[in-house]
């Protein structure tokens, strides 16, 4: 008797067609996993409340908040304005 | 070969910006100036001819060719794919802010006890599909959400607009200058300069040639929309506008019509919940073109897991709340997407052109 997660799951994978979604080449796959790490890797982080005192919005604002400052004549954010 | 209409692309290109336009930008605006906020959303015009422009070299020096393809050809495959790699970077980080705008935005709007990374998980999951069943069919659904957009949003506003009280714009124009200008920096440049990613979907464009002006006519009608809004918004809010984070939001719970007809918000967040989804499709689709040209690959059916789990995760990390998302844009978006979507492009092309007058001048002196 067939179950009826089999079922469901040869809908579902005759309506997705998962095999597409997996990459072909060792390139595919080293760029497939480098992304899903990164993806794992920061959901981790998240989840473990992982954020360094410098983090990555820190470093956008050091690099591009005086381009911005510029653009806004010379002040920028929502405290100065 | 997939081809997207015209009409499809300023579809696709005007949702793009309204699609978080509406839920942050009244809001960002009113934080400025109220007098004036008005004429702030034509700063968008601003960005959408940078955009222009920028297309418009595009298409004359890589014609058929995405923005990355035409890093590669320009910079060779190394720091042609570097270039990609900075514009992934540009194209994860923009997801990750559509993706907290939205949970965010879902969140408090309608959603109050479900976790926000559920929800960001759900906005994810269907773009995702969107984006691996390919950028024609996010097109069409584009084209779907018209009529929806075309009565219910006449509706609405119409319907706040009986609230509508003129005081808060008088003087005309009685705010200095400078605060026009630091209102308009935002939709000018932040959201803008978000057109440049129609670079990516080049090879997908039945009349690619049109770009420039595809671009310029979906800057005129968003410019138009968000203006009208924003007007709308500080004149049935007025002063109170100013300290809202949704404004928009507030002004359609403000609508009551005889005794039943109210908490009309439902409407209004659904209606932005699909265009936010759309506006993650978009920029999946454009995402995942640059994953394929840096990875060097021929198919894009693998791409759009990856991408989507990345902009998820990044969306949960970088912006811990509203506050964040909205320092972020205010601060960081428009020198970052100033210098991602006009300056650096700008440099390829002018490498690409001295390239192209470099060979014919070898051409000229060896037939010489």
């Amino acid at each position: 008797m067939t179950s009826v997660w089999a079922v469901l799951w040869a809908i579902f994978g005759a309506v997705v067609d998962v095999r597409r979604w997996v990459p072909r080449s060792w390139r595919e796959w080293v760029v497939w996993f480098v992304l899903t790490a990164l993806a794992v890797g920061v959901a981790v982080a998240s989840d473990l409340h992982l954020w360094p005192p410098f983090g990555p919005l820190h470093l956008f604002d050091l690099a591009f908040s005086g381009l911005s400052s510029w653009l806004y004549g010379g002040r920028t954010g929502l405290k100065e304005a | 070969m997939v081809q997207v209409s015209r009409y499809q692309l300023i579809l696709m290109l005007i949702w793009t910006v309204l699609g978080t336009g509406i839920v942050t930008m009244p809001g960002t605006i009113a934080q400025f100036t109220l007098r004036d906020a008005w004429i702030a959303g034509f700063g968008l015009m601003l960005g959408a001819g940078m955009c222009a422009v920028i297309a418009l070299a595009h298409v004359r020096l890589f014609p058929g060719r995405t923005l990355t393809q035409a890093a590669i050809d320009a910079l060779g495959p190394v720091i042609g794919r570097a270039y990609g790699i900075w514009f992934l970077a540009y194209g994860f980080v923009t997801l990750a802010t559509i993706g907290r705008e939205m949970s965010a935005f879902i969140g408090i709007s309608v959603l109050p006890n479900t976790p926000d990374f559920l929800v960001s998980a759900i906005a994810f999951a269907v773009s995702m599909y969107l984006a691996y069943l390919g950028i024609e069919v996010v097109a069409r659904v584009n084209e779907f959400i018209l009529p929806l957009a075309a009565v219910v949003s006449p509706v609405l506003f119409l319907l706040a607009a009986r609230l509508f009280d003129p005081s808060p714009f008088q003087p005309f124009l009685g705010d200095p200058a400078v605060d026009a200008w630091r209102a308009a920096v935002v939709p000018a440049f932040a959201y803008g300069l978000e057109f440049a990613i129609a670079l990516q979907w080049v090879p997908a464009l039945r009349t690619p040639r049109t770009l420039p002006w595809d671009i310029v006519i979906a800057g005129a009608i968003s410019a138009v929309a968000l203006s009208a809004l924003v007007t709308l918004t500080v004149g049935v809010l007025g002063e109170p506008a100013r300290y809202l984070n949704y404004p928009v939001l507030e002004l359609v719970r403000a609508i009551r019509q005889g005794k039943f007809v109210e908490r009309l918000d439902t409407l209004y967040v659904m209606g932005v919940s699909i265009t936010l989804v759309l506006k993650l499709a978009t920029f999946q689709l454009a995402v995942g073109e640059a994953v394929k040209d840096v990875s060097g690959s021929h198919e894009r059916t693998w791409i759009p897991v990856p991408v989507a789990l990345l902009g998820w995760s990044l969306s949960n990390y970088l912006f811990r709340n509203v506050f964040d998302v909205t320092n972020f844009i205010v601060r960081v978006v428009p020198g970052y997407l100033l210098t991602t979507a006009v300056l650096l492009p700008g440099v390829l092309y002018g490498i690409r052109a001295v390239q192209t007058v470099g060979a014919k001048q070898r051409r000229a002196l060896r037939d010489t």
